[in-house]
């Protein structure tokens, strides 16, 4: 144990690597905080972390992952969002006061690696960041070995998410968690290659596929490690293409199971939490959690051997799930209706700890924030 | 005799190699393979297959990029007897399909046109559908059912006006919408008639909802 790393945060007023305390000392902390839920409220650090370590807190920990919706409180374009850490800080910090919830996760768009290995990107007005794909940088299969790493230095857009994060952390303090994000190496290469011509190049040209992933993967290691030197206790992976939306299993784990765990493993070793995000129709949720060993399994879909929430507690409950309200029932539902919902995900995950209750995905960018504060509601009245 | 069983072979052969995307082989061997055979035949091979490969899908049998793969193979079994693949299709009821405004993200989209083809539906794919081109492709084509997909929710607004239009001018055309950012409860609520949760679904909500027009 590292003392250094752990008094310094906490005299900054900041959540120190929680991996940094030993196993023993964090289980019994949370044993402690499982006891004081039973007789007080608990504060939104305590709640998140009694869940994590499947003890029962004062009511589920929730997340409404109001990241780019957030923009509406602030009047933020999409873009300025995208490019700037100090506006993407704006909008996220106004989300976190605005409409509450037990942590944070900075999940600006899923552009921001591409864009730096160079991918030409396109800013709508009222739409996220996305890929030219009539200008991809992968044109073609040869483009997979012509991939280059690039200087994290240099790399602007990550750079402003790395402010983002050191703003995010100083401003939500001791208050509630603060997650990074990292887009694995295939949800990089599909923003650079397209998600069509991706797919069909895992299957027949696996080892270019898997060179260009092994190049992403470097920077990505550099871009994890920076984002905990920010402070974060947590960092999501998203690995959107272990998924039945993506490529067959055995594919996934061929190519690029061993570079997300080589990314799971920096985290760790920094001492942080890892969490998978998978906003992919059924997630395979067992290889996912064989090659990354995450505490956190973030998902918007039942996995491929869940046909029902009880099959999902039963066989992944030892991880700390977060999700899964729909996000279609975010647009059109009535917050009646989403606190029905998030009471229904709250009785079968929730028992025991381990759940978080959150959209299984970020909050729709557009639409109202009304339902957002139902998720709130919902996890205190039914949580 | 032999000549028969030979092209039999040859066709089931060639089959299989649309069914499991080998485009290598349908280009070394697709020319003897269809050396003997009618077009026609060549054609139903193809279709067959193409069959074989939708149902793979729905049944899970078939990933995404296996699919997507078949139906490479199939259009390169075309060249073999220089067909187009308007021609080498079952023409039955129109469909016209598209990403409503601003959506980029058309793969589910093209994966149910080609599965709405091979099921006998003539598609209709002129890619990004804004309200107008629609209402244009409409008076153009006179399709029975428009299909329109969205993966990002930013695109629902756009999805509803069209779908409002559609209705107003053309209350006789079906409308069925699907992707990532939908569910059934949404897509009633911005006014479809149906909804298709995924491709392997699509053929059967398409029927469905034009079952007795």
């Amino acid at each position: 144990m590292n003392l250094n790393r752990i008094i310094k945060p906490l005299l900054r007023g900041t959540v120190p690597p929680p991996r940094e305390v030993p196993e023993p000392l964090l289980e019994l902390a949370a044993s402690a905080i499982g006891l004081r839920a039973k007789v007080m409220p608990l504060t939104s650090i305590e709640r998140a972390f009694a869940a994590l370590f499947h003890k029962q807190p004062d009511h589920v920990p929730v997340t409404p992952l109001v990241c780019s919706a957030a923009r509406q409180i602030k009047n933020i374009a999409f873009k300025d969002l995208s490019l700037s850490g100090d506006m993407a800080a704006e909008v996220f910090y106004a989300g976190y006061e605005f409409i509450g919830g037990d942590m944070v996760v900075l999940m600006l768009d899923l552009s921001v690696e591409a864009a730096d290995f160079g991918q030409t990107m396109i800013f709508p007005d009222n739409s996220t960041a996305h890929p030219d794909y009539a200008n991809p940088v992968i044109k073609n299969v040869e483009d997979y070995e012509r991939l280059k790493p690039i200087d994290l230095k240099q790399a602007p857009r990550m750079q402003e998410f790395l402010k983002l994060c050191r703003i995010m952390v100083r401003r939500v303090g001791l208050r509630g968690l603060v997650g990074g994000f990292v887009f694995g190496p295939l949800g990089v290469l599909g923003m650079m290659r397209g998600a069509e011509n991706l797919l069909k190049d895992c299957l027949l040209y696996p080892t270019e596929v898997r060179k260009a992933c092994e190049t992403i993967t470097g920077v990505l290691i550099e871009y994890a490690e920076a984002q905990c030197e920010t402070g974060v206790p947590a960092i999501a992976i998203d690995t959107l293409y272990a998924s039945a939306s993506g490529i067959p299993k055995k594919v996934w784990e061929a190519i690029e199971g061993p570079f997300a765990r080589q990314i799971s493993l920096a985290i760790k070793r920094k001492k942080l939490m890892v969490g998978v995000h998978n906003c992919g129709h059924n997630p395979y949720a067992d290889v996912q959690l064989k090659w990354i060993e995450p505490e956190v399994l973030s998902i918007a879909h039942l996995p491929d051997d869940c046909r029902t929430d009880h099959d999902l507690k039963k066989r992944y409950g030892h991880v700390t799930i977060i999700g899964h309200v729909p996000t279609p029932l975010l647009i059109h539902g009535s917050p009646q209706q989403v606190m029905d919902e998030c009471r229904r995900q709250i009785d079968i995950l929730g028992k025991d700890g381990g759940y978080i209750l959150a959209p299984g995905c970020e909050y729709p960018p557009n639409i109202p924030l009304t339902n957002a504060f139902a998720m709130i509601e919902a996890a205190k009245r039914f949580g | 005799m032999d000549t028969k069983k030979n092209t039999a072979d040859m066709l089931g052969e060639l089959e299989t190699a649309v069914y499991q995307g080998d485009i290598v082989n349908i280009r070394d061997n697709g020319p003897c393979w269809v050396r003997n055979a009618p077009v026609q035949s060549v054609i139903d091979t193809l279709n067959r297959a193409m069959e074989r490969a939708r149902d793979g899908l729905k049944h899970a049998v078939l990933s995404v990029p296996e699919f997507l793969l078949a139906m490479d193979a199939f259009r390169e079994g075309l060249r073999l007897v220089k067909q187009p693949e308007s021609k080498a299709r079952t023409q039955g009821r129109c469909v016209l399909i598209g990403v409503v405004e601003g959506e980029v993200h058309d793969l589910g989209k093209n994966i149910v046109a080609a599965v709405l083809e091979d099921s006998g539906f003539q598609v209709i794919n002129p890619g990004e559908l804004t309200r107008d081109r629609t209402l244009d492709a409409i008076q153009e084509h006179r399709p029975c059912l428009v299909a329109l997909s969205a993966m990002m929710s930013t695109c629902i607004p756009a999805m509803q006006d069209t779908i409002t239009w559609v209705r107003k001018l053309h209350p006789d055309v079906r409308i069925m919408v699907g992707g990532a950012a939908l569910d059934a409860d949404l897509a009633a609520t911005i006014g479809a008639h149906g909804y298709a949760d995924n491709a392997a679904t699509a053929t059967d909500a398409a029927r469905t909802l034009l079952n007795g027009k």
